[in-house]
This record gives structure tokens, C-alpha cells and sequence, in this order.
């Protein structure tokens, strides 16, 4: 088992998108690495460029003396690259022992299943069908897939994602026993305590391009690797007008959520307000559950427990389209424009089917006061905007239906700083006319600079809410955020 | 030959198209192969059968109500029981409307029985003849009419706003019913829209030919066949993919006769599937 990954000048892009731009990246044999970034930096996509899942526009990459860009997957898994992915898809009817076997049948010469099933603490599970593995146990067999086919690269795709407290210590137990037998690791990971633990080396990406590189406490320090995380500062000393009166019925009142997916909990007993007219900030990093907080409230998650008030009705478990006549807009992460229909037919999607047409003129122009190039752009395709403007579009899809409570799940993301600055000041101008917002972000700076309260998730909990302008000067920033403190109480 | 088998192959192309548009249509919103397809086109004639047998219709006054009635049918059989099916499992709608298929055929046996049966009107075997080309009347009165419904059918989706929400739920559901769209319904109603132009289909095809109830798996051939020409999505192409199957048929049953007509359909139906899976019309008009 040796030989190094040299990975040079790799691009590759998606439609308008440049998910790389020019990565470069050695593994020396042995050696674990992280790949951090915040969400659309191109972290998966290069793993999966690595392991041939998508084949790179430009570049090389190179195993020993192998170069492997050009062969077909499973050759490259035959190579000696192996991937787990994020989300683990074993066959569910086959038994533990039976999903790690066909892994290794995909190399001719595979691990022995029984080390590797021991390895990965699934012996006892062997015979059971993989659909009756919790969470931990799925991460595991995931992981042991990639290894039985006996790598000498392993890249692991956030294996530690969406576990919290002896589940994660668990799953970084694991990663030290494999990267002791010899292979290198290639990490792909958001939670910091992961990377701390186990890497030598951070490679940070942002744009599809790398920005740092260094040990993780270098990486710690870097400025830039914070901005990139939190967003500029930009935009901070900008004071709000004073925040509306406290007293009144609040418009959306979410009380001791929980929800998830699957066996996976992604949001534990979150309680928040959002009265009139106010801003209120809900961050956190990626997989903290933002989304499915706001995919809980706007209906296409599912509710275990706990309850969602809108305006004094209970919508807890109301189909999505009922609870958009509530009052209530959303705006969807990755924006979702209709891409083959023109902006004008996408905005018209946001109002009732039922408005009269003169109603419909009038919002359409207000929508259009707003976003100017909107007007514009009325009868092309959405799909050809800028991502800017699609963003732009999806906002002004929600506010079609005159909302009382817009929601944005992170309208920022994937932007360039300009056009963060439009929506930003179009956000001011909506709030200006009383729209109440719950805006989810991961751009914290700009952010807190706008909200009058702000909420910070971590691990799917509640671990901060109060006024927005708290957070913005106190270390209980990083704490919420990256959730550090906590997981060295567990460890020490 | 030529001429006249050219515009015989074009004419009982539109009917080809009429039968195409509605499969398309439900495959392109649902994203379900709706193998019962047949069986809406035969509950059409069936249902003007009844009407010009019954009440003495003519067989064109009796197709609204055919239309009217397969889609009334249909609606809560997707509002109801597919599209939940839809929800829980990808495949199990399309299962499920196989055995809708079966079940329709055996209800059409037991209330028709096995005999075939024609729709009589004067222009069912009437002909006449344009600058020196024979023309059989009920096919040209089946080509106007999928010109019409498809033209129809093209400006609701691109016109209306209506048209544009199912254009949506077809897109993204999920962001579609965030948006207030009520998707189950959005779908019910392309089934039976779906539906409607099938029946219009069975009349006329009833008019022009003889049905029986097992007579819908050939029927639904012909729309895989017509779709799988025309693509996903646009309207212009279907008309145009029943119109290339038309002319195929009457030109290969010229050329090899007609024991090698469906031979060289279902050929052509594979190497367009094997070779241009997205239609050879896709980008001709869009819907």
C-alpha cells in the first residue's frame, strides 16, 4: 500500500457554475487530509472528481505511477481510491456482511469481509439487513464498503455529519483505526473537532479554489478562513431603525421542534418567535439544521414533535400549498426558479391562481419596483438570469403573495459580494414596508447587521437566541457557531 | 402511389399524435408511464358508442360528451389513489395503472362483450379527391381536430396561468406547492386532461376503424411509439412524431406490404429510443 495522490490543476464545471477551478492537492502515503469550505465551495465535487464519479473539464490526477483522470470508475476503485459518500445508499435487503462482500467483490483482490467488518465494530451486525442499522451503524457500513475494497486512498465524504456527542467520538474512533492501518485519508468535513483530531494537514477551498493550506491551528487563525466561514465585516456598524414594539401576537411561533429524516434527527426541541415587522436571524454551520427548520415550517419535512403556529393556526402538519395562503413566503435554498419558464410566469407562480388580473399587475409592479431588472428581464427564461438575479427572482416569486413573514434559507450563498449587497437593501426595503423575515444564513456578519434577534442552531439544538446585536460582539459567536466548547466537555 | 399514400400516411398521423399527446402529456408532468392509456382511448368509443346508440348522435356531436365523460373517470382515480401511490413509491403508479388496464378491460368486456364494433356516421367510408389525390373524409376530420386540440392543448400550458402552474409542478413539485400550488390537484387534472384527449382519440379512431375491448395495447403502443419520436414536452413534436409514424406505416406498407408494416414501426421506435432517448423533435416547439 503506498503511492501518493497528486491531484493538479483539476477544473470542472457544471452549466455556469465552476465547481473547480484549479485544485491542486498531494496525499503523501499515510497521510490524512481535510478538505474544508463553506457549502458550494466544491468539496464533494472534488472527491468525486478523485474517485471518477464526474470527469474533470482540465487537470490530472494521479495515484503512484497511475494517472486515473481518464479510466472509468471502477477502475479507479480498482486503482486503489475508494469513496464514501455524505449519505449512505447500501442495498437495504442485503445483510451487513453481504453489502461489505459485493464491495469487495468490485476489487478482485479485496480485504478479507470479516477484518474489515471487524475493523468497522459491525461483526455483531453482520447478518442483519442493512435497512435495520440506526444512523451510526449506517455511517459505519458506508465506510466499510469503501474500505473492503481494500484502498490506498480513502476519502471520506462528512462521515461525521449529523452525529453528536458518543456517536461522533465513535465515528473518529473509527477514522484513527483505519488511517493506523497504513491508508491515506481524504476528508471532506464541517465539524472542526473531526479535523482537529485526525488531520495533519487543511487544504480550505471556497469558489471551487483553494485559499489555504496549513495545519489545522494555522487554519484556525487564518483570517481569511474566517471571512469565508462568517462571511466580511463588511456590513456591521450599519444601526437598524429602532426594533418594532415587543407586545404583539407573535406571526410565526415554532415550539419544541423536532424533526428529521429517516433515522437521522436533524432538529431537536427548537423553540423561535418572529412578531411583525421584525428581523430574525437563524444561522448556523452547514448540516446544523437550518433548512430543515425552514423545510419544517413550510410543510415538505415532516414534524415528529412539537408544534408550528402561524398567525394563531396550527400548521404543524398541513400540506405545504395551504400554508402558503397563511401569510407566509419562502424562499428556498438554491433559489429553485422555474428554469423553463420566463421570470414573468415564475413571479405569477408566487400570487393566488385566483388573483384578479388587475391585483396581479399591481404586485407584479411592486415586485418590479423593487427588483428593477426584473422588469427587464420579464420575458426571458429564468434559467438563463444570473445567479444573482434568479435569487432576486426567487425573492420576488415570495413576495408575490403580499406575505406578512418572509423566509429566506440562505439567499446569500454562491453569491458574488455585489449582488449580496442588491439583496441585502432590497431586504431593507421589504422589511421597510413591514414584511416580518426570518432570515437563515450562513453569511453571519451581514447577517446580524440587519436582524433585530438572532438564533444560532448547532447540531440541530438551540444554542443561542437573543438580540442580534449580542452576538455580533461576543465570543459566544464562535462558540454557537462552531459548537468547540462543548465537544471538548465530552472528550476531557 | 406517392402522393396518395403520402397524404394517407399524414392524415391517420394526427390521430397517431392524438393518441401520443395525452401520454406525453401525463408522462411529462407525473413523470408516469400511464400504461391504462389504451383503455381511456377505448372508453372514448365506447362512450360515444353508447350516445350515437342510444340517443342517435352523430359521432362528432357525441365526442365532447365522450371527452367530458372518460375525464370525469379519470380524476379521482389519480386525485384518490395514483398520486399517493406517486408519493410513496416510484414505481407502484405505474403498476397500478397496469392493472387499471386490466380492470378496464375486463369492465368494457362485461358490458360490451367481445364483439367489435364500429361508430357509423356518413363520412366513415366517404372519400374525395383534392387536386387528383384520394382522401378518406373521417381521416382528414381526425387530422383537423388533433390540430385543433393540440393547439389547444399547447396554448393552456404556454398561455395560461394555469398552464404555467402545471409547468411548475411538472418542474419541482416541491417548490410548486410551497408556493401555494396544490399539487395533487395540479396532477388529477392532467390526468384528466390526459384522459379527455384520449377519448377524443377513441371516437374518432372508432369511426375509422372497429374496436374491441382488448384493442387498447396496441393503441397505447402506438403513443409510446409517438412519444418516444416526438420527446417529452412539446406539443409540436408530438404532432409531428405521429406524423412520421403515420407516413411510416403507409410507406412501408407500400414498399414491403402490409405484413411488414408493424415491423418496420417497432424498428424504428428502438432506434429512436437507442439512439435519440430525448425524441427527434425535442427542441422543435416548446410546451
Amino acid at each position: 500500500m503506498s503511492g501518493q495522490l497528486a491531484v493538479r490543476d483539476l477544473h470542472k464545471r457544471f452549466g455556469g457554475v465552476q465547481a473547480l477551478g484549479g485544485v491542486d492537492l498531494l496525499v503523501a502515503p499515510g497521510e490524512a487530509v481535510a478538505v474544508i469550505g463553506p457549502n458550494g465551495a466544491g468539496k464533494s465535487t472534488l472527491l468525486k472528481t478523485i474517485a471518477g464519479g464526474h470527469r474533470p473539464d482540465r487537470g490530472e490526477v494521479w495515484l503512484g505511477p497511475d494517472r486515473l483522470d481518464r479510466l472509468p470508475p471502477h477502475r479507479i476503485t480498482r486503482s486503489g481510491v475508494a469513496l464514501a459518500h455524505q449519505v449512505p445508499r447500501p442495498f437495504p435487503q442485503l445483510t451487513v456482511r453481504d453489502n461489505v462482500r459485493v464491495a469487495a467483490m468490485a476489487r478482485g483482490h479485496g480485504a478479507t469481509v470479516e477484518q474489515v467488518l471487524t475493523l468497522c465494530e459491525l461483526d455483531t451486525k453482520a447478518d442483519r439487513p442493512a435497512a435495520s442499522l440506526a444512523v451510526l451503524d449506517l455511517k459505519r457500513l458506508e465506510v466499510a464498503r469503501a474500505l473492503a475494497t481494500d484502498p490506498t486512498v480513502l476519502m471520506l465524504d462528512e462521515v461525521a455529519a449529523g452525529l453528536a456527542g458518543r456517536e461522533l467520538d465513535e465515528a473518529i474512533a473509527l477514522i484513527r483505526r483505519i488511517h493506523a492501518t497504513g491508508r491515506s485519508l481524504l476528508l471532506v468535513e464541517h465539524i472542526e473537532r473531526v479535523v482537529r483530531e485526525i488531520v495533519g494537514r487543511v487544504l480550505v477551498l471556497d469558489w471551487g479554489k483553494p485559499i489555504a493550506e496549513g495545519t489545522p491551528d494555522e487554519i484556525a487563525r487564518d483570517n481569511r478562513v474566517r471571512e469565508v466561514y462568517l462571511g466580511d465585516g463588511s456590513a456591521t456598524t450599519s444601526s437598524r431603525r429602532p426594533a418594532p414594539p415587543p407586545a404583539s401576537e407573535p406571526l410565526l411561533a415554532v415550539h419544541g421542534l423536532t424533526a428529521g429524516y429517516g433515522d437521522l434527527v436533524a432538529l431537536r426541541d427548537v423553540s423561535l418567535d418572529v412578531r411583525p415587522g421584525e428581523i430574525v436571524a437563524v444561522l448556523g454551520a452547514n448540516g446544523a439544521g437550518k433548512s430543515t427548520l425552514c423545510g419544517s415550517i413550510m410543510g415538505a419535512v415532516r414534524v415528529r414533535g412539537g408544534s408550528v403556529r402561524v398567525g394563531g393556526t396550527e400548521i404543524t402538519t398541513a400540506p405545504p400549498y395551504r400554508r402558503a395562503g397563511l401569510g407566509m413566503a419562502y424562499c428556498p435554498e438554491g433559489r429553485r426558479v422555474f428554469a423553463e419558464l420566463t421570470v414573468r410566469e415564475n413571479l405569477q407562480l408566487g400570487a393566488p391562481l385566483r388573483l384578479a388580473p388587475q391585483q396581479l399587475r399591481e404586485r407584479l409592479a411592486e415586485v418590479y419596483d423593487i427588483f428593477p431588472v426584473l422588469a427587464e428581464r420579464g420575458a426571458q427564461l429564468a434559467g438563463t438570469l444570473s445567479g444573482g438575479q434568479q435569487q432576486m427572482l426567487a425573492v420576488g416569486r415570495a413576495l408575490m403573495s403580499r406575505p406578512r413573514l418572509l423566509i429566506c434559507d440562505e439567499i446569500s450563498l454562491g453569491l458574488a459580494p455585489v449582488a449580496v449587497d442588491t439583496l441585502y437593501r432590497a431586504l431593507t426595503q421589504i422589511n421597510d414596508r413591514g414584511v416580518a423575515i426570518l432570515l437563515v444564513e450562513q453569511n453571519v456578519h451581514r447577517c446580524l447587521a440587519l436582524a433585530d434577534r438572532a438564533c444560532v442552531l448547532s447540531r440541530g439544538r438551540l444554542s443561542y437566541a437573543g438580540p442580534a446585536a449580542d452576538l455580533l460582539h461576543d465570543d459566544r459567536l464562535d462558540e454557537a457557531y462552531f459548537g468547540t466548547s462543548d465537544d471538548h466537555e465530552t472528550t476531557t | 402511389m406517392s402522393a396518395d399514400v403520402l397524404v394517407a400516411g399524414l392524415l391517420s398521423g394526427g390521430l397517431y399524435a392524438l393518441i401520443g399527446l395525452g401520454i406525453s402529456l401525463v408522462f411529462g408532468v407525473l413523470k408516469v408511464m400511464n400504461l391504462m392509456h389504451g383503455e381511456l382511448v377505448l372508453g372514448g368509443a365506447y362512450l360515444a358508442a353508447l350516445l350515437v346508440g342510444s340517443a342517435g348522435f352523430d359521432p362528432l356531436v357525441a365526442l365532447p360528451f365522450a371527452m367530458l365523460g372518460v375525464a370525469l373517470i379519470a380524476y379521482p382515480l389519480q386525485r384518490y389513489l395514483l398520486t399517493g401511490l406517486l408519493r410513496a413509491n416510484g414505481s407502484a403508479p405505474m403498476v397500478a395503472t397496469f392493472g387499471l388496464s386490466l380492470v378496464a378491460q375486463a369492465a368494457l368486456q362485461a358490458a360490451f362483450g367481445t364483439d367489435p364494433r364500429a361508430l357509423s356516421a356518413p363520412y366513415a367510408q366517404a372519400g374525395f379527391t383534392v387536386l387528383g389525390v384520394r382522401v378518406q373524409a373521417v381521416y382528414a376530420i381526425s387530422f383537423a381536430l388533433t390540430v385543433v386540440l393540440c393547439g389547444v392543448t399547447h396554448l393552456v400550458l404556454s398561455r395560461t396561468r394555469a398552464g404555467s402552474a402545471v409547468r411548475a409542478a411538472a418542474a419541482d413539485p416541491t417548490t410548486a406547492s410551497m408556493l401555494g400550488i396544490n399539487v395533487g390537484r395540479v396532477y388529477a387534472l392532467t390526468l384528466a386532461g390526459s384522459a379527455a384527449l384520449a377519448a377524443a382519440a377513441g371516437v374518432m379512431t372508432g369511426v375509422a376503424q372497429s374496436f374491441t375491448p382488448s384493442a387498447g395495447l396496441p393503441l397505447l403502443l402506438t403513443g409510446f411509439a409517438v412519444m418516444a419520436l416526438a420527446g417529452i414536452g412539446s406539443v409540436g413534436g408530438v404532432l409531428l412524431g405521429g406524423i412520421t409514424l403515420g407516413l411510416l406505416q403507409s410507406l412501408s406498407t407500400a414498399y414491403f406490404g402490409g405484413g411488414w408494416r408493424n415491423f418496420v414501426v417497432y424498428t424504428v421506435f428502438f432506434l429512436a429510443l437507442s439512439f435519440r432517448p430525448t425524441g427527434l423533435f425535442r427542441r422543435v416547439a416548446h410546451a
